[in-house]
C-alpha cells in the first residue's frame, strides 16, 4: 500500500514538475515577446541583423569590430524617419551607445548614420 | 544487540542477544502465547517446526536455483505442501543442505509476523564450540558434524551425555533464509523515482535554469541617451543652411561635434555660438579645424 501511494505521489509530482516547467517556459516568453528588444540579451539573437533591422525599422549592414563591439551603419536616411530612429538607438537598454554619427547629403535632405555599439 | 528469538516449540519461545561475533546470549523464555509475533524480526526454528538433509555433490561448478527442492525425491510432502530454504553449500565440507518446513506448522507462525522478519532453520544456522555439544531441539537432539558442516539429529535414548536445552553460547550463522514473504523489489517506485529525477532535469534546463539566471544576474540595462541632441535642437536655427556635414555624439567622452563643409563656415559659428544666449551654460565650446566641439563641464 506504501509502496503504491508513493509511486503515486512521485508520478504526480512529476507531472506537476513538468507541467509548472511548461508554465515557466511560456510566462518567460510572454515576458520576452513584450520587450522588443529582448532579442539583444541571447547570445544567439544578439547579431541577428534581421532582428536589429525589425526593432529599428530600417536596413542596416551590420560589421563586427571585435567579439563584443559593433558598427550599425544605416545608408540614405530620409531626414522625416530621422528623429525616430535616433529614438531608437537612445532607447537601446541592453547594449551600449558609444558613437553615433550623422553624416548630411544636404543637397537631396538624406543622411548616413554610423552606430558603434557594445554589447553586454 | 540484536534481539533474535528462537521458537522451540508452540508452547515455548526463547529469546537471545546476538552478539557481533554471532555468538548467542540466552536471555529468557517467552510463552508465545501471550507474546506480539510483530515484533520479531529474527526467528529460527527449531526441529519441532522443521527437516533438513544434506547431501555431497561433486560437481563444483552446480549452482542449483533457489526454489529448488534437493531432496524432493526423498520427500513424502506435495511440493505445494512444503516451504524450503535455497540450498546452501559448506564450501570447506562440499556439501549442501536444504532444510523445509511443512505449511500447516509454518503457516500458523507466519500469519502473525511481520514480513520484515528473517526466518531461519535452526539444523542449519546454529553450530556449538564443538561438535561434542548436544542440544534439545524440538523432539530431536542435535549436534555438529565434522563431515557435513552441518547438524546430525539423534534421538534422545541414543545420547549418554549432557544435553543442553537452550542456545546459550552457540553461534548463529544466517544461512539459507526461508522464502516466506515475495519482495519484490519496488522496481514501479525506483521508475517513478527515476521519472522525478527526470522532470526536475528537464525542468531545469527547459526553463527553470533561465528564470534562475535572469533573477541572480539580471541584464545589465544601459542609459543611452543622446545629452548633446537636445542641445543641437536649441542650436540649429543658428547653423546656416547647407554648412553642417556631420554631427557625432560620443557616448564616451561626452562629447558633442559639429563638422561643418569648411573651416570658415565652423570658425563663424563658433563665433556666434560663443555670443549667443541660447548655448546652455554646461557645454564648454571649442574649435578644432571644420569641427566645433561640445563637451559636458558636468556643472549640472
Amino acid at each position: 500500500m506504501i509502496r503504491i501511494i508513493g509511486t503515486s505521489v512521485l508520478v504526480l509530482l512529476s507531472v506537476a514538475i513538468v507541467v509548472a516547467s511548461w508554465e515557466i517556459k511560456a510566462w518567460s516568453n510572454s515576458i520576452a515577446s513584450n520587450d522588443v528588444q529582448s532579442f539583444i540579451k541571447v547570445d544567439e539573437t544578439k547579431l541577428d541583423k534581421d532582428l536589429w533591422e525589425e526593432y529599428l525599422g530600417y536596413q542596416l549592414d551590420l560589421d563586427m569590430i571585435t567579439a563584443n563591439i559593433f558598427e550599425i551603419s544605416l545608408v540614405s536616411v530620409p531626414a522625416g524617419e530621422l528623429p525616430n530612429l535616433l529614438g531608437k538607438f537612445e532607447n537601446l537598454r541592453y547594449a551600449q551607445l558609444h558613437k553615433l554619427d550623422i553624416v548630411a547629403s544636404q543637397a537631396d535632405q538624406i543622411f548616413n548614420i554610423l552606430a558603434v555599439v557594445t554589447l553586454n | 544487540m540484536t534481539n533474535l528469538y528462537r521458537l522451540v516449540s508452540p508452547e515455548k519461545l526463547e529469546l537471545y542477544d546476538l552478539k557481533r561475533s554471532g555468538k548467542l546470549h540466552f536471555v529468557k523464555t517467552i510463552v508465545p502465547s501471550n507474546f506480539n509475533f510483530k515484533k520479531i524480526r529474527l526467528l529460527i526454528l527449531s526441529a519441532y517446526f522443521t527437516n533438513w538433509d544434506t547431501t555431497r555433490i561433486e560437481n563444483t561448478a552446480y549452482q542449483p536455483r533457489d526454489n529448488v527442492n534437493l531432496f524432493a525425491a526423498r520427500s513424502l510432502f506435495e511440493k505445494e505442501n512444503l516451504t524450503i530454504t535455497p540450498p546452501y553449500r559448506n564450501m570447506s565440507t562440499g556439501f549442501w543442505a536444504q532444510a523445509w518446513a511443512p505449511n500447516d506448522k509454518l503457516l500458523p507462525i507466519i500469519k502473525n509476523i511481520s514480513k520484515k522478519a528473517s526466518i531461519y532453520a535452526e539444523s542449519i544456522t546454529i553450530s556449538a564450540r564443538d561438535n561434542s555439544f548436544f542440544w534439545q531441539s524440538g523432539p530431536v537432539i542435535l549436534n555438529g558434524s565434522d563431515e557435513t558442516g552441518f547438524t546430525n539429529r539423534h534421538s534422545p535414548e541414543a545420547i549418554q551425555g549432557t544435553i543442553v536445552e537452550n542456545l546459550d553460547g552457540f553461534e548463529f550463522k544466517a544461512l539459507a533464509e526461508f522464502n516466506l514473504f515475495s519482495r519484490k523489489k519496488p522496481y514501479a517506485l525506483m521508475l517513478a523515482g527515476l521519472a522525478l529525477l527526470a522532470s526536475i532535469a528537464f525542468s531545469w534546463e527547459f526553463s527553470v535554469k533561465e528564470v534562475v539566471k535572469n533573477n541572480r544576474s539580471p541584464a545589465l540595462v544601459f542609459d543611452n541617451r543622446l545629452h548633446g541632441l537636445p542641445m543641437i535642437n536649441t542650436i540649429q536655427e543658428l547653423v546656416p543652411s547647407g554648412a553642417a556635414k556631420q554631427v557625432s555624439f560620443n557616448q564616451r567622452t561626452q562629447e558633442t561635434l559639429l563638422t561643418f563643409t569648411s573651416k570658415e563656415k565652423a570658425l563663424s559659428f563658433f563665433k556666434i555660438i560663443s555670443n549667443s544666449s541660447k548655448v546652455i551654460g554646461e557645454w564648454n565650446i571649442s574649435i578644432e579645424n571644420k569641427t566645433v566641439v561640445f563637451k559636458e563641464s558636468g556643472d549640472k
